[in-house]
């Protein structure tokens, strides 16, 4: 990454004077977006039927014994004084404990990140990996039976509900073939990630699908364009023109998909989650809304609208580091 | 040097790739090694599935079947047997002396894992949790009855009730024991994950996964008989195809309360058994008679003769149920009322028959002779609420009543169902008893107290009120050394309501439980998860 700055010495030039500001905006803006979303979320979950009161006490519960639960957690208080503690929690680092569990919810996140990081990593890492390598195959083997078989693949992949490639996953490599365990996050360390297999496989058939047909097209448009022409026509090596010509140029595109792709794992994370009964945090989301668990919502919404910002923010960096014409464009479109 | 370095790249990526070949193999023949099927004899370990748990390992924070895990770690004072009989558990003898005063005597020298020992002090704390208007117990409602608890002399509990209350031992019996100092020492994390819970049952708590997972290990200072397995593993698996999956790689040996909907499917998987038992529990639509227009009598007949029931029992219960003519199941009356129950049931039979001409008849009459467009919910945490309710909607139609099914999260049907009464008059549930009493259903449905118009949690969620069926569920609680007179109270209370149609009585569930070859499965009723299970499952 350094090396591509330092080729570009204008690039260089403008990130030394413009992107503190730069960032610094951003991080004003993303702080703007967390306080909309925070009210968001808060102004939903007590517009929603039901509350914590009825999960906490039972479907037995008589109306005094309601009212004592939503009086013990101060439910009954004028929503603006309930947002007003809880942004001032939040301001300290308090994300509050949970209703029904009693885990701080920073504590249940952290316990549950346990089994959707490695597994959003697992999945993530290697289909942007191998559906680079797939997508610039295809490209570079274009109209060729490769070609094909990639593309029949990937529209496949792309078109399979996350559930039956679950599913299909499942029979083959853990009830056929009983390589891998079906369910369950396991005991931590190798247990855990031989759990993760076949979840992270299911979700990286989906995301290897969608990375390959964006490095395919991507691909495809550098290879039509002069310079590789010019560079083929030169006798350049396959490795030159792979490294310096074509990775290079659809690298921007190859980084805005992979950030996507990070944010869309989230949404399938939830339904990998179930299908695999996995501790992860799209169960406790899930679970957290079922019980109307106001704290447990608000937290982990909140923490994946701060990832969600923060991949944007990184991937809008990368970009402009890997794009000097992006840069130029950026800081003028800027201010 | 190029010459010296590549080959040492190149072996270096085949030493790689090859790490990687056999880490990935040995992880696989990992995981095959854990889904064998050992004998019933070589089994050390069980891993079960129940439909429910707790989000603490706290006795207040689970009832019902999600109760299942905790009364094997924390034991109750009597113990809940497969045949419906309760015997000495921490309590060695139960008196009563007069119908308002329970006297419990507890066992000697039972002691908690953590050494210290169980007191009568332990035992009135405990069951002191759930009592009061105030108690944040799930299972406060089974003890509305008790007035006071305390500890007498060295090994009594004296239990003080303001009005009978029949059921109260089968409800002592759903509670576990804990130790008061271990609440005491850790407030409110007690039932957390890194706290856990103190208890004196055969299986210790060893780890917690809030509403997931319990993993317990065998207690080898247990006071009664040494535990049959040494490690216990207890779990929620709430999506149709990780149930389906897990008992079909082995990962599970046990599934107690199968969806219906599934049971075409498990008894199809080789090496698992399939048992079912009649649940105390029935679906029903309710038709509240405190609103417009189901408070008009004829509409509520209609709504009931344009049913048909023996269809739904056919086809959305794929016959995994039982016709229901009135709220109780007829075996658990049986046992109640004795021989008087065959007639009363026969008669209630013939109460409102699926009859379209007589329902149409009926409408003709009511305040809506041309039928009416209403709403039902119904939640996807039970799908047999919406084969039901569609099933329902199909024959409604004929006679101009539009039922339109509306699905809908868990917190938003029990709010406007159970709690606040917030549907257009129709609703659809599915209400199990909380203990194996035959009058448990019909006083909480019945019962006016149990309506919100008067002030009650909603159970009764027709919002019944009539004071000649509260007057026969009354004295069939209090006539316990009269058990004919009692259930012909019972009996008659449920005739009656059945002429004024608060409800629709659909069908009485089976509950089906699958296991692995050589684990005892037969023989548990609905009630399984207050019986000593994993002793059960050894055989």
């Amino acid at each position: 990454m350094s090396a591509l700055i330092a080729h570009n010495g204008v690039g260089r030039l403008h990130l030394g004077l413009r992107t503190p500001l730069l960032i610094a905006r951003r991080l004003v803006l993303s702080l703007l977006v967390l306080l909309v979303v925070s009210i968001a979320i808060f102004a939903f979950v007590h517009l929603a039927p039901g509350g914590p009161e009825q999960a906490i006490a039972g479907e037995f519960a008589s109306p005094a014994q309601l009212a004592a639960v939503r009086a013990h957690y101060h439910l009954d208080d004028p929503l603006w004084t309930q947002y007003a503690g809880y942004l001032g929690d939040l301001v300290h680092g308090r994300f509050g404990t949970s209703l029904l569990s009693h885990e701080p919810v920073l504590v249940a996140v952290r316990g549950a990140a346990g089994v959707t990081v490695p597994l959003m990593l697992m999945s993530w890492i290697v289909s942007v990996l191998l559906g680079t390598a797939l997508g610039i195959l295809a490209a570079v083997k274009r109209g060729t039976a490769i070609d094909r078989a990639v593309v029949a693949a990937t529209t496949v992949g792309a078109s399979t509900p996350l559930f039956a490639m679950g599913v299909v996953i499942t029979w083959l490599f853990g009830i056929r073939f009983p390589l891998f365990p079906v369910v369950g996050s396991g005991d931590g360390g190798l247990d855990r990630l031989t759990h993760l297999v076949l979840p992270a496989c299911t979700i990286g058939c989906l995301m290897v699908a969608s990375v390959t047909r964006v490095a395919r097209v991507s691909s495809l448009q550098v290879l039509d364009e002069d310079h590789v022409v010019f560079a083929r026509s030169r006798g350049l090596s396959r490795k030159y023109l792979l490294f310096q010509e074509i990775l290079r140029n659809v690298s921007t595109q190859l980084v805005t998909e992979a950030g996507a792709m990070l944010v869309l794992l989230i949404s399938g994370q939830i339904v990998v989650e179930a299908v695999f009964n996995l501790d992860g945090i799209g169960t406790l989301l899930t679970d957290a809304i079922a019980n109307r668990d106001i704290p447990l919502i608000q937290g982990i919404t909140l923490l994946i609208a701060a990832f969600i910002v923060l991949v944007n923010m990184i991937t809008d960096g990368v970009v402009l580091m890997l794009d000097p014409r992006l840069r130029k464009l950026g800081v003028k479109g800027r201010g | 040097m190029v010459e010296t370095v590549v080959p040492t790249l190149a072996h270096r990526r085949r030493a790689v790739v090859t790490s990687v070949v056999t880490a990935l193999a040995a992880t696989a023949l990992a995981a095959c090694g854990t889904s064998g099927s050992p004998s019933a004899a070589d089994r050390t370990e069980v891993s079960v599935m129940i439909p429910a748990l707790g989000d603490l390992l706290d006795p207040r924070a689970a009832a019902g079947p999600a109760d299942g895990g905790l009364l094997i770690g924390l034991e109750p004072l009597l113990r809940y047997q497969p045949d419906g009989s309760l015997a000495p558990d921490l309590a060695t003898a139960v008196k009563q002396p007069d119908e308002l005063d329970y006297v419990f005597t507890i066992r000697h020298g039972v002691k908690f894992w953590d050494g210290s020992t169980l007191t009568p002090e332990d035992v009135a704390y405990s069951l002191s949790l759930h009592i009061g208007k105030n108690s944040q117990s799930q299972n406060a409602a089974l003890f509305t009855s008790v007035a006071s608890v305390k500890a007498t002399g060295d090994d009594q509990v004296e239990v003080h009730l303001s009005r009978p209350d029949p059921q109260l031992e089968y409800s002592v019996a759903q509670i576990g024991i804990v130790s008061q100092a271990f609440y005491d020492k850790h407030g409110k994390s007690v039932g957390t994950p890194s706290v856990l819970n103190m208890g004196t049952g055969p299986y210790k708590f060893a780890g917690f996964t809030p509403s997931k997972e319990i993993k317990f290990v065998a207690n080898p200072a247990y006071w009664g008989p040494k535990p049959s397995y040494q490690k216990l593993t207890v779990d929620v698996v709430s999506d149709d195809a990780a149930r389906l999956n897990g008992l079909q790689s082995g990962a599970y040996d046990v599934a107690f309360n199968l969806p219906l909907s599934q049971v075409a499917s498990v008894a199809r998987l080789k090496n698992l058994q399939l048992a079912n038992t009649p649940d105390v529990s029935v679906y029903k639509f309710n038709l509240n008679v405190g609103t417009t227009p189901w408070n008009d009598i004829h509409l509520r007949r209609a709504f009931a003769m344009a049913i048909d029931r023996p269809g739904i029992v056919a086809g959305a219960l794929s016959g995994n149920a039982v016709l229901a003519p009135t709220l109780v199941p007829e075996p658990v009356m049986q046992k109640f009322a004795g021989a008087q129950t065959t007639t009363a049931y026969q008669q209630m039979e013939k109460g409102y028959p699926y009859d379209i001409q007589a329902a149409k008849a009926e409408l003709a009459k009511s305040s809506r002779p041309n039928g009416l467009t209403t709403q039902v919910l119904v939640t996807s945490s039970d799908p047999n609420l919406a084969l039901i309710a569609q099933t329902a909607a199909q024959s409604l139609a004929k006679i101009g009543i539009k039922l339109e099914v509306k699905q809908v999260d868990d917190p938003t049907y029990y709010n406007a169902v159970y709690f606040k009464h917030t549907t257009q008059g129709v609703s659809l549930d599915l209400f199990s008893a909380a203990a194996p009493d035959a009058a448990n259903i019909p006083i909480y449905s019945l019962l006016s107290a149990n309506s919100l118009v008067k002030g009650g949690g909603g159970q009764n969620i027709s919002d019944y009120v009539n004071p000649a069926v509260d007057t026969l569920l009354e004295k069939s609680q209090r006539n316990a050394s009269d058990k004919a007179a009692a259930g012909a109270a019972l009996l008659s209370a449920l005739g009656t309501a059945q002429q004024d149609v608060p409800y629709v009585p659909i069908a009485f569930p089976k509950i089906y439980d699958a296991a692995a070859a050589g684990l005892h499965i037969e023989g548990f009723d609905a009630f399984w998860w207050m019986v000593d299970w994993p002793e059960h499952l050894a055989g």
